[in-house]
């Protein structure tokens, strides 16, 4: 499930699970959702419990934007299993963490 | 070219298909025959009853008819008796009124006066008017000649005092015509009996009327009397001239003649005849007040003939209901064929297509020299996968890789052979992990822009040196046992294809002694049991402290996962260097 905000970031907020069946729903969601990219993404993964490389696909992409359009992507709420694998696939070192 | 369960499961298919078909003939035409013989049947039945209504109504319309015409023609005899009630003796004032009478009605042809004689005028009296040729004659019916008290017009009459009718007759003296004669009584005031006037009817003018009222192609009538005698026939050779049985010869008809025979006997009043080649239904009903027998002949032909439509109609509708429940059974067999047909062919390509991925791995999944062992595992979590692996032997060094490319299926093990090329290409340009790491992800890069990207661990171990270089860019950590269980840390990196000028570093850890080296693809931590529970680094630590091989770390995540079928694909790559190695 995802929800986003636009305040000084763009907050998107994930929760329960990302994996093949909604990852493309997602990206399309979140994309709907905040129009362009003009300021900084900040992930909200609380209340995430599981992520698979196809929701990793979507933060990526998500992250890739970012980039593009000269903008930077955070991360916060990793907790347990779920900042392992922000961390052992490497996303930490495009995405920075924050409290 | 299909697999020969999939061949065999069509020439089943077929054999079902031919069944099915069978059953449903089977089933359905016996039902639907038995249906239409029965809705005949009602049908019929009805059509029975509806036509001998029909018959009644005209055994109706000629009863009235006839009743009709003999009222008619024999108020005047009534009359006259009505008029000489009151004075008896004034009889011979009604004589010019008889003789008018027959003169004028065509269908009278003679009237009797007939006296009592133990009453007037004490003798006996008959005096008779008659047509014949074309005038009206008169004379006496008396002895010698004629009894005329005997007569049963004259007896009867006087027995009951009430008109009678006679019953048809042929009168040969009376111009060789058919009659019924009306005997009138006269009564005087007291109601004794004292003469009779009679009217003589011609009836073939009523066996004419009867016939010009009823008589159509596909419906008649006859008339008979209770000798056969036909009184009212269309055939006017017949009409008042023979009896239905020599007519019945005359046509050769065997079934009217039986039917007649039956009608005369009173037996079954429904027939079924054939009249010159014609089929027809004979109903039969009693005359009022009569001996005369009507029948009314109904066309079979035009009596069923909305059956017949009916039964067309259905048949149609059966058959057309038929064909169409075949063809769609046939249709969704067919469709049924083409899906397995489909299905088997998608599967038959995937198969082709994991050798093809198969094909491109190493060769050997244990690759033994006099300096190390390498052995690998992989299996894929569909038909084809997204995880990859190799090596390449260099000069005083090995270098190997394993690698896991998101999601899974086609895509992924297309993604997966492209990478697998640039890399070995890659490791052809340099020997370095890092560079091997770098130039791979500028390449993939600039093929192509997709969302996909993949995790590498690239490691090489030089014998010369004792040194163990490795570069790892989003895959998981790997497993070295010496005489230690540990994990090496080194620099993270982005997973390859993510993003462009990553600054991919090598870690360094200097080895001596023998040691195993375990990496695997995170299908591997990621197996899950039927409980949900992850097989986890700590299990895969725990398997290899204790026993040290591909093989059984494969055995244990087999174990542990039981009948749960595997999400991800599952790669294990381990690398052995030392002679010693052999013991741990």
């Amino acid at each position: 499930m995802v929800e986003i905000d636009k305040e000084k970031k763009i907050i998107i907020k994930l929760s329960n699970r990302i994996d093949a069946m909604n990852a493309d729903n997602t990206l399309e969601s979140i994309l709907e959702l905040s129009g362009s990219i003009d300021r900084d993404l900040l992930f909200d993964v609380t209340e995430l419990n599981y992520i698979s490389s196809a929701g990793l696909q979507v933060v990526l992409k998500c992250a890739q934007l970012a980039q593009q359009n000269g903008y930077e992507t955070f991360l916060k709420g990793a907790e347990g299993t779920i900042k392992e694998i922000f961390q052992v696939s490497g996303f930490l070192t495009f995405i920075k963490e924050i409290q | 070219m299909m697999k020969k369960r999939t061949l065999n499961f069509l020439m089943h298919l077929d054999a079902i298909q031919k069944k099915i078909i069978f059953y449903i003939l089977l089933i359905s035409i016996p039902m639907l025959t038995f249906s239409l013989y029965f809705i005949q049947n009602s049908a019929a039945t009805e059509l029975k009853k509806f036509a001998e209504q029909r018959a009644n109504t005209v055994v109706n319309k000629i009863d009235r008819e006839v009743k009709d015409y003999l009222h008619r023609t024999s108020t005047f005899a009534k009359q006259a008796s009505f008029m000489l009630k009151l004075h008896p003796e004034a009889y011979r004032s009604v004589l010019p009124f008889l003789k008018k009478e027959v003169k004028n009605n065509s269908n009278v042809y003679g009237s009797a006066l007939a006296l009592e004689p133990s009453k007037m005028p004490q003798k006996k009296y008959c005096k008779y008017y008659y047509e014949h040729n074309n005038t009206v004659e008169e004379k006496w019916l008396m002895l010698p000649n004629y009894d005329y008290l005997s007569q049963a017009w004259f007896s009867e009459v006087k027995k009951h005092k009430n008109g009678i009718w006679s019953k048809p007759y042929f009168d040969k003296g009376g111009g060789n015509v058919f009659m019924s004669t009306f005997s009138s009584p006269l009564l005087d005031k007291e109601n004794h009996f004292f003469g009779v006037i009679t009217a003589d009817i011609k009836i073939d003018k009523l066996s004419q009327k009867i016939q010009e009222l009823t008589y159509s192609k596909e419906s008649f009538v006859f008339v008979v009397d209770k000798e056969g005698l036909l009184l009212s026939h269309p055939d006017d050779h017949y009409a008042l001239k023979e009896t239905v049985f020599s007519y019945a010869k005359d046509i050769h008809s065997e079934t009217l003649f039986n039917a007649y025979k039956g009608i005369l006997t009173k037996d079954k009043h429904i027939y079924s005849v054939t009249i010159e080649s014609q089929d027809y239904t004979l109903y039969s009903a009693d005359m009022p007040q009569s001996d005369l027998k009507i029948a009314v002949f109904i066309q079979d032909a035009m009596l069923y003939e909305p059956l017949t439509q009916l039964r067309q109609k259905l048949l149609l509708i059966t058959f057309a209901g038929i064909m169409i429940i075949l063809m769609m059974v046939l249709f969704i067999l067919q469709q049924f064929k083409f899906d397995i047909m489909k299905t088997s062919k998608r599967k038959s390509e995937l198969a082709l297509a994991k050798k093809i991925q198969m094909s491109f791995l190493p060769e050997q999944k244990d690759f033994i020299t006099e300096h190390f062992n390498i052995h690998a595992y992989l299996e894929a979590a569909k038909e084809i996968g997204g995880d990859l692996y190799g090596y390449k032997e260099l000069k005083d060094s090995v270098i190997f890789y394993v690698g896991d490319v998101s999601g899974k299926g086609v895509p992924a093990a297309l993604f997966m052979m492209a990478t697998q090329i640039v890399l070995e290409n890659a490791i052809d340009t340099t020997e370095d992990p890092a560079k091997v790491i770098a130039l791979t992800n500028s390449k993939l890069l600039e093929l192509s822009k997709n969302g996909m990207f993949v995790t590498l661990l690239v490691v090489k171990y030089n014998w010369n040196d004792k040194m163990l270089t490795f570069c790892n860019a989003g895959h998981p950590t790997f497993i070295v046992k010496t005489t230690l269980l540990f994990s090496p840390l080194g620099k993270f990196h982005p997973p390859v294809n993510t993003f462009a000028n990553i600054d991919y570093k090598n870690t360094f850890l200097p080895i001596e002694e023998p040691f195993k080296l375990f990496c695997f693809s995170d299908g591997v931590t990621e197996a899950e049991n039927t409980k949900q529970v992850l097989f986890g680094i700590e299990r895969v630590a725990r398997v290899l402290a204790v026993k040290c091989s591909v093989k059984d770390l494969q055995n244990s995540i087999s174990i542990f996962v039981g009948n749960r079928p595997a999400n991800d694909d599952i790669t294990i790559l381990s690398f052995s260097y030392g002679e010693d190695v052999k013991k741990m």
